[in-house]
């Protein structure tokens, strides 16, 4: 059994990350599955800081390339509203996935598509074993979305997470074609924002999703990067590293050689 | 890069009288097809299929770079292009015209009674449809991929018709398959 991990997007707070990936890939070869890292993430100094720390030995293989600049509506915070480079570098970060599984005929039974700055709660990995095997096709692991026309947002068509995506291999393959669905289709009838995309892709390319399973439930964001913290960004939900993942002393490690 | 394009899988070469009809498409072939023509247990028409999944990454990578979709996507099984093809759908593959989302267009295919309704069970060798619905139709699991599920879909009128009797219940997957997704059929 085979698991991918399939990594898109800006990268933050990647040496605390780092360590955290570390751990994950450990926990799911302990359980007797194999998994591959992929990645790709804009071309800037603070990737090509990571990759020269030899903070990149973990990706499987792995892409750079220019931030699209189209993609950027909201100028005073260089961010897109619309999460077209969120869709861009999801997409980019499938090709790598996909062409190496072209290349080396490996298939997944399952693939997590996600951000770098992650954090993956423990407990969670008590859902990766030998029942994914099981699983329908097209089926994603997703939360539960919700359909909204009058809430106080611009655009608001669907609520859903784009924190982390899992799915089959074939259901990724498709989703992460949701560039092509949502920025490069010029059907006049929707308009993609930001917690829209996810949900619109689901419905319109016909997948299936679950949402009762444990691999649905929510990661969280790693807004910190001390090794200490996870800070989703919510005040409420400032917790801590859990201690199974410092155990080995790894991160105590990076705490020290980085300066965190 | 050109308004649409023509997926192509098999070893035959095209007839040249697609050369005038295909000149609005670019071309994506099966490269792998060797290697495929060396196994022992080559299918012609299911490893062509296979072949489907890697050939619509390089149909997405494209049109990542060029910011646009192609507005017509036709995939051809070239083993299989002798099989004549109404004169209606040449036409059609030459018109500039935008098709449905979610729709598979074939010139060729079975209409079938089952469960009380006349069904269409299209072919397999050629059809069109939209760039997204490619998408979905190139994304099926190879797992799903079985020998007979693809094997002649005609129409009953021609000298296949015979082998539509022996028809067992998994040669229908593929009609099976677009039902699921959610993709009409329409036949040329």
């Amino acid at each position: 059994m085979r698991v991918a991990f399939q990594i898109s997007g800006i990268l933050r707070n990647w040496e605390t990350a780092y360590v955290l990936f570390s751990q994950y890939k450990k926990l799911i070869e302990k359980k007797g599955i194999e998994v591959d890292f992929f990645i790709h993430t804009w071309d800037d100094e603070y990737a090509r800081l990571c990759i020269e720390e030899g903070l990149f030995d973990i990706f499987t293989d792995y892409d750079l390339t220019p931030l699209p600049r189209q993609g950027i509506e909201d100028k005073t915070r260089d961010r897109s509203k619309s999460l077209y480079s969120w869709s861009y570098s999801m997409f980019l970060s499938s090709v790598i996935r996909r062409s190496y599984q072209y290349n080396k005929k490996v298939d997944y039974i399952k693939v997590f598509s996600c951000r770098p700055d992650i954090y993956v709660p423990y407990h969670y990995w008590s859902y990766v074993g030998d029942k994914m095997a099981l699983e329908s096709s097209y089926m994603l692991n997703y939360p539960p979305y919700r359909k909204s026309a009058t809430n106080n947002d611009k655009w608001p068509h669907l609520v859903s997470d784009d924190l982390k995506i899992v799915g089959t291999q074939e259901a990724i393959d498709l989703f992460s074609l949701n560039f092509h669905l949502m920025y490069l289709n010029n059907d006049p009838s929707f308009i993609p924002t930001y917690h829209t995309v996810p949900g619109l892709t689901i419905m319109r390319y016909g997948l299936n999703y679950e949402s009762k399973s444990g691999l649905a439930e929510k990661w969280k964001i790693l807004r910190r990067n001390d090794g200490k913290y996870v800070m989703t960004g919510h005040n409420s939900d400032d917790v801590m590293i859990e201690q199974e993942y410092l155990r080995d002393g790894m991160m105590q490690k990076h705490i020290e050689r980085f300066g965190l | 890069m050109k308004e649409n394009l023509v997926v192509t899988v098999g070893g035959k070469s095209l007839p040249p009288y697609f050369n005038d009809l295909l000149k609005d498409y670019d071309l994506r072939e099966d490269t792998v097809y060797k290697s495929f023509v060396l196994s022992e247990d080559y299918n012609t028409l299911l490893d062509g299929y296979k072949a489907l999944n890697e050939l619509s990454l390089g149909k997405a990578k494209i049109e990542s770079q060029e910011r646009k979709l192609y507005n017509k996507v036709l995939f051809i099984h070239k083993d299989y292009v002798e099989v004549e093809v109404q004169s209606s759908f040449y036409d059609f593959i030459k018109q500039d015209i935008s098709l449905q989302p979610n729709t598979l267009y074939t010139p060729l295919y079975t209409k079938v009674r089952e469960v009380s309704k006349l069904i269409t069970i299209p072919s397999t060798k050629i059809w069109m449809c939209d760039s997204l619905t490619f998408n979905i139709i190139s994304s099926i699991p190879r797992t799903w991929l079985e020998r007979d599920m693809l094997e002649f879909y005609l129409d009953q009128d021609n000298e296949y018709a015979h082998i539509y009797q022996a028809l067992q219940d998994k040669q229908f997957q593929f009609f099976n398959f677009l039902g699921s997704m959610n993709i009409r059929i329409e036949t040329i």
